[in-house]
Order: structure tokens, then sequence, then C-alpha cells
């Protein structure tokens, strides 16, 4: 079982909060968006007594990508900006793709926007599986879209992603007699009172329209890839070992980590 | 059905070869220096030559710096080690000597410790 962690540390230079959750989540691959840490600080401060990660070197401004394996094993593909898509190669298991993305925030991106970025992500998966002949895909990271966004679930161009596992499974979506690769978005099941928190992100405003909880940060998995998956394998993270990301109100502590709770996803394959 | 004329143990192979040697090492300068420098070996076939490069990478500079090759035929030893000055090897135990000699020479110190101090500036 590989453990991905993704977080969006705001931000925020706080290298030893990042090592403690790695290091708590026992995580093989770390994502970090926003990050502002030093890349070479933050190694130093993930390896303080173990030689635990490697940087994963990449061209990806928003993205940084530390492994707990040889870092030439996950090779940058395409890359972006916002997005890092990239081929994942560990001995005895099967050749996978890892797309990691930081999309645009609604403080600067009309939904309407977003959707034409979530269109751009869309093709740039697309095109990297049809090169590498296969669709063993993981999409993860901050989407900036809630799971049931237009963004997220629409086809024609979108991430097509869906909330039912069999739907997903059941091969790819025609519409306008074309058909689009269905990606199972597990994150649908974390939307609300089920878990501790009701998302990755609180946000309050006053506008009428408020959802107060979101869950902007994702993990979504092409069909072949849901053999070893369990929905219990993707977890938002509220607390690591002897540490709450949570402050006194329940909601991300902003004020020592992040406004973002990091997600984690375990996967066979 | 064919006689096989293959000895017995012909599948039994337990040599240790240069190239495991250099990427334990390589893995070494990387624990050493917690991952900021490591090493890594790039391995090229020349006819029946293997060169193996031992090069000194700093990941988050995106930075490589070759510090000597290895080259050997099939059966491993001679190996001509080249650092400053080709040097010829006969066996494993001159290969970990050299090794030694060459990791700790005032040359290589100065290179690792530049690159980590421009890692961390």
């Amino acid at each position: 079982m590989l453990r991905f962690l993704f977080w969006n540390v705001n931000r925020r230079d706080i290298p030893g909060f990042i090592r403690h959750v790695a290091r708590g989540a026992d995580a093989d691959v770390l994502i970090l968006a926003e990050c502002r840490t030093e890349k070479a600080e933050l190694l130093e401060t993930l390896n303080d007594k173990l030689p635990h990660y490697q940087y994963a070197w990449g061209n990806c401004g928003h993205l940084l990508f530390f492994v707990r394996f040889d870092a030439g094993l996950v090779q940058p593909l395409a890359e972006s900006h916002r997005i890092s898509i990239r081929r994942l190669t560990l001995p005895g298991r099967q050749t996978i793709l890892l797309a990691a993305a930081h999309l645009p925030s609604k403080y600067s991106f009309s939904e309407e926007s977003q959707v034409f970025e979530s269109v751009n992500l869309s093709r740039m998966i697309d095109e990297v599986e049809n090169r590498e002949g296969h669709q063993r895909t993981i999409l993860i990271g901050d989407l900036n879209m809630n799971p049931f966004e237009s963004g997220m679930v629409a086809a024609r161009g979108g991430l097509n992603a869906v909330m039912s596992r069999r739907l997903a499974a059941a091969g790819p979506r025609v519409v306008q007699k074309e058909k689009y690769k269905f990606f199972y978005n597990p994150m649908w099941g974390h939307l609300g009172d089920r878990g501790e928190v009701c998302g990755t992100f609180y946000f309050e405003s006053g506008e009428p329209v408020c959802y107060f909880w979101n869950v902007f940060d994702q993990v979504l998995l092409r069909p072949e890839l849901l053999r070893g998956f369990a929905p219990e394998h993707v977890r938002i993270l509220t607390d690591v070992p002897e540490f709450s990301l949570l402050d006194e109100q329940g909601l991300p502590n902003r004020d020592m980590t992040s406004d973002h709770l990091p997600v984690l996803l375990e996967l066979n394959f | 059905m064919a006689d096989d004329l293959w000895p017995e143990n012909i599948a039994e192979s337990n040599l240790v070869t240069p190239v495991s040697i250099l990427k334990q090492q390589a893995a070494l300068l990387g624990e050493r220096t917690k991952e900021l420098v490591k090493g890594e070996v790039v391995t090229q076939i020349s006819g029946t030559l293997l060169i193996h490069h031992f090069c000194l990478v700093a990941p988050t500079l995106s930075y490589r710096y070759e510090l000597f090759t290895a080259s050997h035929g099939v059966s491993f030893y001679p190996l001509t080690l080249t650092y400053i000055n080709p040097v010829s090897i006969k066996s494993e135990a001159e290969l970990k000597e050299n090794l030694k000699r060459v990791f700790s020479s005032q040359h290589t110190v100065n290179i690792v410790h530049s690159i980590l101090a421009q890692v961390r500036s």
C-alpha cells in the first residue's frame, strides 16, 4: 500500500509541522502546494533524524514532490505552472500516472474561468494517458472546486468525475455520440457531517450562498486503479500523533499550520 | 530433447558487481547530507565495456557533477577508475580502498561542500 499525502500549506513557513504531518501520516509521496519554505531547508527538516525523503525534481512552480524512495522513479512527463503529471515506476508494481494540481482559487477566478482550468487539466491528463498507453491515473491536489461543481463533473472537456464507483467502472460516458473517460471521485463521500470535519477548507462569507465547508483538496482515480482502493483509503487528516490540525472550533488551524487540511490516499497497484 | 551441456551451477551467481558497490556509496552520500547532495550512477555500454559514471547530484538545484568513471569488461576486474588520472584496479578490495581515497580527497570534499553551500544559499 503506497501512501500519498497532499497538503496546501498556505504559504506558511512551517517545515517542522510538515515533517510532523508527513511522518505522522507515514507518507511515501508528499506533495505540497503553496510551500514557502526553501526546498533545501525542508529537505533537511524532513530528514533531520533519518534520511526519509528525497526531493523529486520538477518544473511546476506551485507544487513540490518529496518521495521516500529513489526520486528517479517519479519522472515528470508534462508540467505547467500549476500542474505536474508524473510517471511513477516502482519495482514490482504497475507503472501509474500521478497528476497533481493546484488550480486557481475562487478569490481570483470566476466559476466559468475555473471550468476552463479544469478543461486544460483534463486535456493534459488525456494527452499523457494517450502517450503512455494506459489510464492508471491518480489526480490529487487543491482543485479549488467542490466535487459537485461543473468543472469537476462535466464531460466534453471537464474532469468527468463521478460520485459512484460503479458508474465510473461501467465504462466511458457517451455525450453527443462521443466517449469520455470517467474519474471516480471518492471525495463526494467527505461532504457533510460523516467525519470529524465536513471538508478540507472552511470559508465563511456574508454572501447568501455560502457552503462554509468545502472539499477543494481532492483525490480522483481512474477506474483502472479502483481494484486496489476502498473508500476508507482516502482520508482528510485532522490530526497526527500528539498534534491536532484543528483549532478549538474544530476548523483548520490557520494560525498554527494551514487553512487547508491534508488529504491522504492509500493505494494498492 | 537436446542434451543440456551447461554445468549445474550455471544460474548461480553471487558475485558483487562494481556498480552495486558504487550505488551503495551513492546512496550513503544522500543519507549523510540529508539528501541535499546524493550520488547517482549512470551506466553506459560501449561494445563489451561497461562505463559507470559516478555523479554528485543536488536535486533541489537540478545540478549534476561527474566525479569519476569506472569502466570494466564482462569479468569486472581489472577495472579502470578515472578520477583525476586513470588507475587500474584488480579486485573488489582494491576498488573499495580506492573509492575511500577518492571520497576523502580534498578535491571531492571541497566539491561536496561547495554544492551543499549552493543548495543552502
